[in-house]
């Protein structure tokens, strides 16, 4: 028996290569749900609403001052709880079983996500130039159509590279989701390694994994920066079309 | 014609404005003149509903507007699309091009078609002389050319009241008189303008009824002859002299 047995990382990397669609597919569904809670979180700061503006603070504070490794817990154990005290004051009858185990993951990474999010999305917002929003309220849009034509696309620029980053970060925490009996990347790596007790192989196996898809999320996000900017100076299409 | 009625506000303790009434006649142009922190933009921010007075009605022929208190959305808009803005500076959408600036509002507010919009913006924007930067980004465009792109951007609303808010004083010196005949060819064609402008020379040929603003009141009114050859307020004449408009010994400093 060898000490390192590269044979046996090349066989895990495979078998848990396997499982890296479930990570994504747990990574994007939670980054949409982090960018919808963190856009709402952040509207409803800027407009100061009443009391909600309060709820968003506690909100925040909690997500921030709590380790998502228990939030994972509490979701998947509190859901079930709640579920119970719903079926037995309104007389409803939800299956707990009928849950698929992947939405505790989505909701707990997702929510923990839109706390940080919210901050970044925030921040974009109010550094899109007042006089722009003004301009699209004067053509006489309405305040959503002047949130969704005019100011997200102009922060879209300013938050990109930082909700990329925080996008990155929820893809290694979806290696949490084993508390909630998902099986993903992780998960099969320990089970794997519970199998023939080579656990740093396996361990070294998905590292790469996640390396090699951080290094393609890295360089996709660059070229979505690159898209998405004006060039400083008149492109030549601009100048083709004026000739 | 547009009536606005007892237009009055004020941040704070800061009175701004106080019971402003005035008339403009159907393909009139005003101008309001006065010295800075009078509360010009003000009175053109409160018809736009950019800013929300105390006090004050608009009146377009018989449809009439609180200013003060459209709490629906759908009342706002009315009041809002019926007219246009054109800003001190410019506010063109940055991300957009020349073209896609005045066609956002006719796609998205005015629901026209695509096609149809970009003709309506083409003509525009060949109005006002920038028919061959249809392409360019505004960070590409000079500050004039930005500001026709602006004015096309409003004229293409087909508003029944443009106000402009001093568009000419964040441009250089070399760009004022392209948009200064842009504007007055607009106006030679008939659109109702609404107009703060510290350009004397201009206001007296191109305006139609001239109101001098002063601390929020109006202290005087009248056609562009009155106001500039035969002033009757000690404080108009004051101020038109401090601009060089009054010439002759009546007055000097």
């Amino acid at each position: 028996m060898n000490i390192f047995d590269l044979h046996t990382v090349r066989i895990d990397f495979w078998e848990c290569l396997n499982y890296l669609p479930v990570t994504i597919k747990l990574a994007i569904e939670a980054e949409l749900l982090s960018l919808l809670v963190g856009l709402i979180i952040a509207v409803i700061q800027m407009k100061k609403v009443k009391v909600l503006n309060k709820l968003c603070v506690v909100y925040n504070s909690f997500m921030r001052g709590t380790p998502i490794l228990i939030q994972l817990y509490v979701t998947y154990y509190g859901i079930p709880i709640a579920l119970k005290y719903i079926n037995y004051y309104y007389g409803t009858n939800y299956e707990i079983n009928g849950i698929d185990k992947v939405f505790f993951a989505i909701l707990a990474l997702g929510l923990n996500t839109a706390s940080f999010n919210s901050v970044t999305i925030r921040a974009s917002l109010e550094s899109v130039d007042r006089g722009q929003i003004e301009a699209a309220k004067s053509v006489g849009m309405t305040d959503l159509q002047a949130l969704f034509r005019i100011t997200i696309p102009e922060a879209l620029e300013v938050a990109i590279p930082t909700l990329g980053n925080s996008f990155i970060g929820l893809i290694k925490g979806t290696s949490l989701a084993f508390t909630c009996a998902v099986v993903e990347v992780t998960a099969q790596a320990k089970i794997i390694a519970g199998r023939n007790y080579r656990y740093f192989e396996s361990y070294v196996a998905i590292s790469i994994i996640y390396w090699a898809t951080t290094l393609i999320l890295e360089l996709i996000l660059f070229l979505i920066k690159k898209k998405i900017h004006i060039p400083d100076v008149v492109s030549g299409k601009e100048k083709r079309v004026a000739a | 014609m547009i009536k606005i009625e007892g237009l009055s506000k004020s941040f704070k303790d800061n009175v701004v404005l106080e019971d402003v009434s005035f008339e403009i006649e159907k393909g009139d142009v005003v101008a309001l003149i006065g010295p800075s922190g009078t509360g010009k933009s003000t009175l053109l921010r409160c018809i736009n509903q950019l800013e929300r007075p105390e006090k004050g009605t608009i009146t377009f022929d018989d449809v009439e507007f609180s200013l003060s208190s459209l709490k629906k959305t759908k009342d706002r808009l009315n009041l809002v699309r019926r007219t246009a803005m054109v800003f001190q500076q410019f506010n063109l959408f940055s991300r957009k091009t020349a073209l896609e600036n005045v066609t956002e509002a006719l796609i998205h507010v005015k629901k026209i078609e695509k096609k149809e919009a970009e003709k309506i913006a083409r003509e525009k924007l060949d109005k006002v002389g920038m028919g061959d930067r249809l392409y360019h980004y505004p960070k590409h465009l000079s500050g004039g050319q930005q500001q026709r792109v602006a004015i096309a951007r409003a004229l293409a609303l087909n508003p029944e009241l443009l106000m402009m808010d001093e568009p000419t004083s964040a441009l250089d010196p070399e760009l004022v008189y392209e948009v200064l005949d842009t504007i007055r060819l607009i106006a030679k064609e008939g659109n109702t303008l609404l107009l703060a402008s510290h350009e004397m020379d201009f206001v007296k040929k191109v305006a139609t009824k001239v109101i001098f603003l002063e601390k929020g009141h109006i202290v005087e009114m009248g056609t562009a002859e009155q106001i500039f050859e035969a002033p009757q307020n000690y404080r108009t004449k004051e101020f038109l002299a401090k601009n060089n408009m009054l010439v002759g010994a009546e007055y000097s400093i």
